[in-house]
Parts: C-alpha cells; sequence; structure tokens
C-alpha cells in the first residue's frame, strides 16, 4: 500500500544504525578479555543449530578524518575484498557455501561484521574474522571498485530517494564542530581524493584487537568455543598506538538554524531536532520514553493529533539518536496534500509545550512503560540480535549485563522525568528546523 | 665466541620465529567444518473449528510473546475503476467497532504494548502473552463487529491520495505500478494500479460490502505463534471466533495472462533521476505445488537469490554497476512471474540490461558446474536451517501444506529433494522457466541521459512510454514541418534575429539574486572571441573571479589568485559566446541537437531539445511552442541536475533577453537571479579582460 512504502522509505534513512535495546527471560554469558585486549563475550543457545559470529570495532564516521569522511562504512565494503588467505570475491563464497549469511554496518560510533551460520561451521566464522582482524588486503584495487558501489549506494539511498538527505541535511547543522556532523556515508570526493596510503593506515590504527569485541551466539559449547578462539584469536597482535577518539565536545546551540531543502517529493516535511545527552545516562532514557509518549503507536501525542485528528500529517516521528557523544532527537512528521508545514510545525510545538506543562497521567506514563517492555523484548529473538546486543553493552557502556539490567533504567525514569526533560533539551529557542519541500515549490 | 653466542642466540630466535610462523599455517585455508547438525522443522498443530475456520498452532515458548494472523483467502478479482478498495477496506474496518471508536481502539491497543493492523486480506496482532486476551478481544470485536465510520474513511482517502502523489519521486512505486499493467495487463486481477480516479471513485458501501461478501471463516485461517500451548489455544480460537458466521463466497474466473511477443521496452521518464532502475520481467505459471517448484526456487537462487548469483556477481561484484542486482521466479497460485532488476547508474542502463539478459541466457545454455550447485545447495540448506530460527517459518509451513495442498512431508522432505538434483534438472527447468525473447524490459529514469540507448533491445526497434501509473503515453501532439532547425531559427528570431545577434562582439550583465546570506552580485562578460569574465560577490566583497583573455587566464578567490590550466581555460570558453544557439549546427562544437518532443513547461507546451556537445556534455532544453522563446535549460552532470528557468524577456536595444532567471539543483536552495544591467558592445571592452 503507498502509505506503507512512504513510510518505510522514510524510516530507510535512518537504517545504517542497528538497534540498540534488549531484554528477554536472562541471557546468560561469559566473557573474558585476550592478553591482546580482545573481549570475548559468548552465550549458549542450543534451540536452534546455527551460530551467530560478530566482530564490532570500535571506530565509526566519529573517528574519520574530516578531509576523509566515509572510511568507517567504506571499510566495510573493503573488508570484504578478501585478505592474505582469502582470494577477492572468496569470503562471500565461503560463507554462502557453508551454508550461512552474513551483512555489516557502520554507525557513528562503531562497525560491525557479522555471519550467521550452521553450528558446525563455527571455526569457519572465527577463521574469517580472525583474517579481517589480522591481515586484509587494503589494496587500491579492492579500493577502486568499491568506490564504485559506495557511489551507487550513495544514489540509491540518499541521492534517488525521496527525504533520502533527511538525516544528513540535519546532522550537519546541529553540529558545527563535532565529527557527527559529516554522514557516515561520507564524502564521495573524499573517497576520490585517498591514497592506497590512507586506507591501509587506517586499516593499521582502528581494525587491532583492543579496540574490537568478539561476540558470539547460538549452538556451541563454551569451552571448545574458547579453545577455538584462542586458536584464532590470540596470536594477532595489539596496535602500536593509542586508539584515535575525539574529544571534540560540541558546544552548545545558539539559537535556532531554519533551512529549506528541496527534493524530488510531492509532500512537505518538517523536521525539528534537538541536542539530547548522550546514550547510558539517566536524561537519555527518560528522553527516549518521552519519544515513545511523542509518536510511538497510533495513540501517541503526535499520531494521534497530527495523523489522526486533524489530519495534517500522513506520519509523525520522534526518533532519538542517542550516542556516545551528545546526540539528537529528531521530531518529524511528512504533511498531507495541501497542508502548510509551518501549521503542521505549530502543531508540533503545542504538543511539546503540553509535555513540558502538565505532567503525564498515571495511565499513559503505565503504557509507556508497557510499550518499552514489548520493544525491549522484540531485540533478543535472534542469536544475530543477542550478538549485536552484548557487543554492544560492552563497547558503549562496559556492562554486558546490561542485556538483562537495561529495563531497570527505563523504570527508574519517573513522570516528572519525562517533565524535566521535555522542558530541558527540546528548547525552542536552540534547535534546528528543516523544511522539506517540493523542487515545484521554489519561489 | 660472543659473537657465536650472538649467532646462536639468534639462530634460536629464527627458529623460535619459524616455530610461530609454522603455527599459523592453520590460517592459510578454510577450517574443516564438524559433522552436520540434523535439521528438525517444529512441530505444529491443526485444528478446525465448526464454522469453517482452520486454526494453525505453532507453541514456542523462548520468549513471553505471541501472535496471531488472521488471513482470508479471498480469490483474486480486479477492483476495476475503483483499484485501491480493497486496501482502504482493510483498513477501515479497524477504526471503530459498535462498542469502541478508533481513538479507543489506539489507547487499548497502546495501553498493552501491543501491535496491531488490519488489512484487505485480514489482521495481525501481536503482545506480550500475558495480554493475550486483551488483544484477542479486540481482533474479535473488530472482525465481527465493525462500523466503517464515513469520517474515518474520509482520512484514509485523503493519506492515500497523498501516498500516490508521492509515487512521482519513487522509481521503486513506479516500476512496481507499471512492472504490474505489462506482466499481468490492467483487467487482470493483479494488473491494477491505484490512481487519485480510482480512489476518488470509492465509497464506504464499496469497502463494507467487500468485508460482508468475503470475510468468512470459511476460508480463512488463524495462526497462532509463540507462547500459547494448545489447550489454551483450542479455548481462545473458540471464545474468540467461534462465533464467526459462515457463508458461501462466490468463486470468480482466472483470467489468462499472455507472454508477450518479442522484447518489449517501456520507458518511464523521472526527469533528474540520478539512478535507472531497470528490470526483466514477463508472467510465468510457477507455483508452490508446481512439480519442479524446489528446482525452480535453485534455478532462481543461482540466477539472483544470493549475493554470489550470477547477476549479483556480474553486476556489482565485477563491473560496480549497482549496489545489488537480484532476480527470479515468483511463485504464485494463480500466475507467477520472473523478475531481474536493479537500480544501475545513468550511464551503464543498456549496459546493465544487456549483462542481465547475457547472465540469463548463460544458465539456458550453459549447464552449471558441479561446485556451483554444490555451493548455492549448501547454501540453501544452511538458509533453511537459520530460517528455522523463527518459528513464524514455521507456521507459513503448515499454512502452505494446506493453502497448496502439498503432501504433508513436503518441508521436511524439503532439503533431500533438493540435494538431489542435478545439473541437469537446473538446464531443464532453465529453458522451461528463463525467456529473453519474449518479455518485458522496463527502465525507470532520466529519459535525457538513458532512453534513447534503449532501443536496441526492442523488438520492434521502438520505445514505448509510460506515466508513473502505468499509463501509456501516446505520442505527444508533434505539429508537422518542425524540426530542430526550425525551432532553433524561431527563437533566434524572436530574440533579434541571426543578422544582429551577430553583431553582438561582447555582452556584459550584471544581476543579483537574494539569499538568506543577503544579496548575491554576479557579473558577466561574455564575448564572440571567446574572453569572458565571471564574478560573483556581495557587498561590494568578491567571493571569486575568474578572467580568461586569449589563452591566458586567471582567477581570484579567498584572497588568492591563480593562474588557470589550459584545461580550465578551454572549458570557460565553451560557454563564453554571447549567443551559443548560433553554433548549434556547428559539428566542431555539437556532436547532435535533437527535437525529441512535445512537453510542459510550467503548464506552457514547449518544444524539447536534446542537445549532445562535443565535450560530452549533455543539454536539455525546452523552447515555447507559442512564443518562441527558451524557457528552459537543463544541464546533467556529476551532482545531477541544474536547471534554468528563463522568464520575463525585455529588449535591450532590439535583442530579447530574460531578465529573471531561475536556478535550481546547483546549489542546496534555488536562486533567482534579476537582471540589474545590460550592455551589449561596452566600450573599451578588451580592459574587461585584464
Amino acid at each position: 500500500m503507498q502509505i506503507k512504502r512512504l513510510l518505510s522509505l522514510v524510516l530507510a534513512v535512518f537504517l545504517y544504525a542497528g538497534s540498540i535495546s534488549a531484554q528477554a527471560n536472562k541471557i546468560n554469558f561469559v566473557e573474558y578479555d585476550l592478553d591482546n585486549g580482545l573481549h570475548v563475550i559468548l552465550h549458549e543457545d542450543h534451540s536452534t543449530p546455527i551460530v551467530t559470529v560478530s566482530v564490532m570495532y570500535h571506530v565509526g564516521s566519529k573517528n574519520e578524518n574530516p578531509d576523509r569522511t566515509g572510511f568507517a562504512h567504506f571499510f566495510e565494503h573493503l573488508l570484504f575484498e578478501g585478505s592474505e588467505n582469502i582470494d577477492r570475491g572468496e569470503f562471500f563464497k565461503i560463507i554462502e557455501n557453508a551454508g550461512g549469511s552474513n551483512n555489516a554496518n557502520t554507525f557513528y560510533d562503531r562497525t560491525y561484521y557479522y555471519e550467521t551460520l550452521p553450528s558446525n561451521h563455527l571455526e569457519t566464522g572465527l577463521w574469517l574474522e580472525s583474517e579481517r582482524m589480522l591481515q586484509a588486503r587494503v589494496d587500491i584495487e579492492g579500493v577502486e571498485t568499491q568506490r564504485e558501489v559506495v557511489k551507487e549506494e550513495r544514489r540509491l539511498r540518499v541521492d534517488n530517494q525521496p527525504y533520502g538527505s533527511l538525516l544528513e541535511e540535519t546532522m550537519k547543522r546541529v553540529y558545527k564542530e563535532h565529527p557527527y556532523r559529516w554522514p557516515v556515508i561520507g564524502s564521495m570526493a573524499h573517497l576520490d581524493a585517498a591514497v592506497e596510503e590512507d586506507y591501509k593506515q587506517f586499516y593499521a590504527d582502528f581494525y587491532v584487537p583492543e579496540n574490537a569485541v568478539l561476540s558470539i551466539a547460538g549452538d556451541l559449547d563454551i569451552k571448545s568455543a574458547k579453545v577455538l578462539i584462542d586458536k584464532y584469536f590470540s596470536t594477532i597482535p595489539a596496535g602500536v598506538k593509542t586508539v584515535y577518539r575525539p574529544s571534540i565536545v560540541e558546544p552548545p546551540m545558539q539559537g535556532e538554524t531554519r533551512d529549506t531543502v528541496y527534493d524530488n517529493i510531492q509532500l512537505p516535511a518538517v523536521i525539528q531536532a534537538y541536542r539530547i545527552p548522550s546514550q547510558g545516562t539517566a536524561d537519555a532514557y527518560a528522553v527516549e520514553m518521552l519519544s515513545t509518549l511523542l509518536a510511538v503507536g497510533n495513540s501517541s501525542r503526535l499520531s494521534k493529533r497530527a495523523v489522526d485528528q486533524e489530519q495534517m500529517a500522513v506520519f509523525a516521528g520522534a526518533f532519538p539518536l542517542a550516542m556516545e557523544d551528545d546526540g539528537v532527537l529528531i521530531n518529524y512528521g511528512i504533511a498531507n496534500m495541501g497542508v502548510d508545514p509551518t501549521d503542521l510545525e505549530r502543531l508540533y510545538d503545542e504538543e511539546v509545550a503540553k509535555v513540558k506543562e502538565e505532567l503525564i497521567s498515571e495511565k499513559e506514563f503505565q503504557k509507556l512503560q508497557n510499550q518499552i517492555e514489548n520493544q525491549i523484548l522484540s531485540a533478543n529473538a535472534s542469536t544475530a540480535g543477542i550478538a549485536e546486543s552484548l557487543a554492544n553493552y560492552h563497547m558503549y557502556f562496559g556492562d554486558t549485563d546490561l542485556i538483562n539490567s537495561e529495563i531497570e533504567k527505563y523504570r527508574s525514569v519517573t513522570r516528572e522525568d519525562i517533565q524535566r526533560v521535555a522542558r530541558k533539551y527540546l528548547d525552542f529557542e536552540n534547535r534546528v528546523v528543516l523544511y522539506y519541500l517540493p523542487k515545484g515549490q521554489r519561489p | 665466541m660472543r659473537i657465536k653466542n650472538i649467532i646462536v642466540a639468534l639462530g634460536i630466535t629464527l627458529c623460535m620465529s619459524a616455530n610461530l610462523f609454522a603455527q599459523e599455517d592453520f590460517r592459510k585455508n578454510a577450517p574443516k567444518p564438524g559433522p552436520a547438525p540434523s535439521i528438525e522443522i517444529g512441530d505444529s498443530e491443526v485444528f478446525k473449528l465448526d464454522n469453517g475456520l482452520t486454526v494453525v498452532l505453532v507453541e514456542n515458548n523462548k520468549l513471553p510473546r505471541v501472535s496471531f494472523q488472521l488471513s482470508v483467502d479471498v480469490p483474486d478479482f480486479s477492483e476495476g475503476e475503483k483499484a485501491g478498495y480493497v486496501n482502504i477496506a482493510g483498513e477501515l474496518m479497524g477504526r471503530g467497532t459498535e462498542s469502541m471508536d478508533k481513538a479507543e481502539i489506539d489507547e487499548s491497543i497502546d495501553f498493552i504494548g501491543a501491535s496491531f493492523q488490519t488489512f484487505g486480506s485480514g489482521m495481525f496482532g501481536s503482545c506480550l502473552s500475558k495480554n493475550s486476551e486483551e488483544l484477542l478481544a479486540i481482533m474479535s470485536d473488530v472482525l465481527m463487529y465493525p462500523v466503517f465510520p464515513e469520517a474515518e474513511f474520509e482520512k484514509i482517502k485523503k493519506a492515500t491520495l497523498s501516498g500516490i502523489a508521492q509515487t512521482k519521486n519513487s522509481p521503486d512505486a513506479i516500476m512496481a505500478n507499471v512492472r504490474r499493467t505489462l506482466v499481468y495487463g490492467s483487467d487482470h486481477p493483479f494488473g491494477s494500479v491505484e490512481t487519485e480516479e480510482s480512489i476518488n471513485a470509492i465509497s464506504v458501501s464499496d469497502c463494507k460490502s467487500y468485508i460482508d461478501v468475503f470475510f468468512k471463516p470459511n476460508i480463512s485461517y488463524l495462526v497462532i505463534v509463540g507462547d500459547m500451548n494448545l489447550a489454551d489455544a483450542k479455548l481462545a480460537a473458540e471464545k474468540y471466533f467461534g462465533k464467526w458466521e459462515m457463508g458461501e463466497v462466490p468463486t470468480l474466473k482466472p483470467m489468462r495472462v499472455e507472454r508477450p511477443e518479442g522484447v518489449n521496452v517501456v520507458f518511464v521518464d523521472q526527469p533528474g533521476a540520478v539512478q535507472s532502475t531497470v528490470a526483466v520481467s514477463y508472467p510465468m505459471d510457477y507455483s508452490l505445488n508446481s512439480s519442479d517448484y524446489i528446482t525452480g526456487s535453485l534455478m532462481s537462487t543461482v540466477l539472483g537469490g544470493y549475493f554470489g548469483s550470477r547477476l549479483n556477481q556480474n553486476l556489482r561484484e565485477d563491473k560496480a554497476y549497482t549496489y545489488g542486482a537480484r532476480g527470479g521466479l515468483r511463485p504464485n497460485k494463480l500466475i507467477g512471474n520472473f523478475v531481474a532488476s536493479a537500480s544501475v547508474r545513468n550511464e551503464v542502463s543498456d549496459s546493465s540490461i544487456t549483462e542481465m539478459l547475457y547472465e540469463m541466457n548463460q544458465m539456458i545454455n550453459e549447464p552449471l558446474t558441479e561446485g556451483e550447485l554444490s555451493t548455492v545447495k549448501n547454501f540453501r540448506t544452511g538458509n533453511f536451517a537459520i530460517g528455522l530460527e523463527n518459528p513464524r517459518t514455521i507456521a507459513d509451513f503448515a499454512l502452505n501444506i494446506i493453502r497448496y495442498d502439498l503432501d504433508a512431508d513436503f518441508y521436511s522432505n524439503y532439503l533431500k529433494v533438493m540435494n538431489a538434483i542435478t545439473v541437469e534438472d537446473m538446464s531443464v527447468a532453465a529453458k522451461k522457466y528463463l525467456n529473453t525473447d519474449a518479455c518485458y524490459v522496463i527502465v525507470v529514469g532520466n529519459k535525457s541521459d538513458v532512453a534513447e540507448s534503449l532501443t536496441k533491445f526492442d523488438s520492434n526497434g521502438a520505445v514505448d512510454y509510460y506515466d508513473a501509473y502505468g499509463k501509456l503515453i501516446e505520442d505527444t501532439k508533434m505539429p508537422l514541418n518542425v524540426d530542430a532547425n526550425t525551432v532553433i531559427s524561431d527563437y533566434l528570431n524572436a530574440i533579434g534575429g541571426k543578422e544582429k545577434l551577430e553583431q553582438v562582439d561582447v555582452l556584459e550583465m550584471s544581476m543579483a539574486a537574494n539569499t538568506e546570506m543577503g544579496e548575491l552580485e554576479f557579473y558577466m562578460v561574455k564575448s564572440k572571441s571567446l574572453n569572458t569574465v565571471q564574478k560573483i560577490s556581495m557587498g561590494g566583497m568578491t567571493f571569486m573571479k575568474m578572467v580568461v583573455n586569449g589563452f591566458d587566464g586567471y582567477s581570484e578567490g579567498r584572497g588568492m589568485t591563480k593562474d588557470l590550466s589550459p584545461m580550465e581555460i578551454s572549458d570557460a570558453k565553451v560557454d563564453a559566446a554571447p549567443f551559443s544557439e548560433l553554433n548549434y549546427f556547428n559539428t566542431e562544437q555539437y556532436n547532435s541537437v535533437k527535437l525529441a518532443g512535445v512537453e510542459k513547461v510550467n503548464e506552457e507546451d514547449a518544444y524539447r531539445m536534446d542537445l549532445v556537445r562535443t565535450d560530452g556534455a549533455s543539454i536539455t532544453e525546452y523552447y515555447s511552442i507559442a512564443s518562441s522563446l527558451k524557457l528552459r535549460k537543463v544541464q546533467t552532470g556529476e551532482q545531477g541536475a541544474v536547471t534554468l528557468d528563463y522568464e520575463v524577456y525585455k529588449d535591450f536595444e532590439g535583442i530579447m533577453l530574460p531578465t529573471i532567471i531561475k536556478v535550481s539543483g546547483m546549489m542546496p536552495t534555488p536562486i533567482e537571479q534579476n537582471i540589474k544591467s545590460v550592455v551589449i558592445n561596452p566600450k573599451n571592452a578588451s580592459d574587461l579582460f585584464k
């Protein structure tokens, strides 16, 4: 149906990311460090004879050189070009021949690689990831092929998609100094200008065991898995220098920035972006609940009024991007035919003002908690989901058991907290507001 | 002695290193896998209620949640002129019952953190197992006592129309519309396309009758997956769905679908598109109960069903035309189809089609190697196992067995059957199902860049043009006795006449544009000698200046001045003549200048001219049929399309020039340049180029 296709197009804009939530019945795991600094997490689950082998590297677009953006994501492609012992094109063939499937994703703060394999191929997965970490092939031939593929990816997801540039246009206005200001896919010009040495250096700097988490979930035996992990990973040398992490603190927003983007669309969109605290903080959880209050479910504040009662929007969303450094909450709406975006914006501001002025009812608060509980449960329904969650919790928070305890953080948020964070962070004087207008509406 | 010790010591070190390397020998090759685990399909239970509702239960207690899917096997029929009413009826059904209005339904669902949706083919809900009674109560109420509120109907209609308008900008939506129209025909149940007209023709009673006539338990299935046992499932099914009344459902005669004759190329223009979405497609009898279903499925995987497929390896890994190419057979009880598709950059649209057809023919003509067959079987086996992680897969299996009248052990035997398929079986399936002689080749993209290169694929050498909603565009009314020459000479006459224009040696212009940063000033000088000046400034401060004088030139900007390279100088000269149109038929400057058709520009009928310069640039221009004036120029480059609209022509010493130029595509926001002054053949012109 047309609307659903439209919605998935809009949502696809945000999907460079992996989801960050966890919970289920208790998820048991074992974790330890190798001497070279690699952190290992293992979860045993025999319900299906499969296993997910994954490695998360603590490098994302924010670690990039501002003149060489797009590297972290580019490496997601480049690191399938093989290694000392794996010919070009063989990486995928090996996984497929083993009956597995695989993927990778890159975000602002990290890059993640995983394959799901029949459980008798655990060692294959370990071999592949150890080759990738130890001696991946990083050369100009691979660079040249993947450059073209990444350009097509950009055209597909950003240039040729309605609202495809939404995240990029927002972030570059929200952040003036912090690396979050450039898109994860980076600049095609930077990729063109980079030389082989740049790529080799990036690999040497970031793809080192002390910058990685090996996370494995599924039909394995902990003891024998440990032996195999030791075999493949313990002799990988640690890096020679400290891994670069930017210490740039984005200064507070100075006022409201308003702008218009003309796009190949028919329906205008309104985007309002506010700075929010980094993930893991008490306020970040409160902000997430606030965003659920605003736009998750048909009875949410924005959906109910904008989409349903007043039919000013075909879609209303509130997307909290909580990251390692201060993040952003993006409230957005796609206007219905013939609706002036300024009217939609006014509605959004009124609804946010209501949250600031009136404490939510106990019933509505209970609803929020039920919604969060449901969301959390869904993230760990598969070995792939569990492996990623375990890695995320360790890498970002140093506390892998959050996969079981994170729900408590949500449960400690009070109604007053939700009102407080609305007042503190959804500041109308300091935000970015973008209008997406059809090209035909240019003055 | 010391040296000997050192050498010995080194020798030991070397030996140790050698050992270390010897240990790492294991990295050289892929490790051998352990013994393959046995793959077991979980259990499902099937039972029927008295009213004919079939219930499938897959119990899985891993997580404390449960989902309920109600599927109605509505016979396929065409919505005709009211295309879209089935979807709307499904949506409307969930918008109010005799006891709850929409707000109450929404509130109740959200309160338990559940999800719930209604469709033209049924409904779906999921929740934590502790809330299943609340969810089922709502689902049951919606199913049996919907009221179809008029106000909600209007809302859905409005939202649907918004979505339809958006189709024009979505290459995927356009491709879906056009492909469906071509492959099935617009009269076929699968061939109807929602349009503004069809949606506006729908009434609430259409929606209500649809649900009344077709939503009957005797053609429906309730699939329960998750944390619920058989006893509870039986109780719940009876309690919430037992009172649903059975009834006769009309059976509708299926329509025959014909294969196309020859190769038919269809193009849909999406101006400014930077990628072409290309597809090869045709209808094909292929269903889950085809005798060679599994072979056809395996063959599809080889061709375009995984990363290592023929299509993906060729178009992405080898040639980097695309981010991903895929294709294969799609089964359907009524009529299946074949489709191969990819989104590729404009310049390789034709090459991509060549490669797609090549790969299809390779599958037909060259048998697979045993190695490749073995790899794809391994892939599918693993995939099958991974699919079993999700209990929904098991439910689908159970449902398919009932719906398609398959053997009870179809899925438990699936891998055995698949592993027995031979290279010959695959060849037979390829010959049967793949065909590059009778198909549709569909491209959604930028017409001026792409369309012409596609005629070679068409059996009649002619490309058909369709709009975003699957309607054929008849040849636009082209007046007789008009060709590229007449359009250009009419234009030159309208702006002053060839003679007068040729007397312009130097043309000096100042323009200004209001932007958020302030007023931007543009200054340019064009000349017959191809000397040129361009300057952009604001409030007297120069941002950028470029001067070309003969074979020399310099540029200034950000406090720096540098000489222009010979390449930059010749690039600057390309646009340096005051009236480039005087040279359109000079083959040293333009490879081709074609009259491409009639189109509307800002509601005005215009001739479309496609030009290709000798430096490779592609330009599209539009000249008003009524006034002969140039209305628009579109130049497509690396960054996309730059569009200039020319308005309010005024007389300058007998020469007509546009005083308003609207530029878009070059910067994030469009700008409107207004002419401030024009000087023709200024005195001391040579001073300007210093």
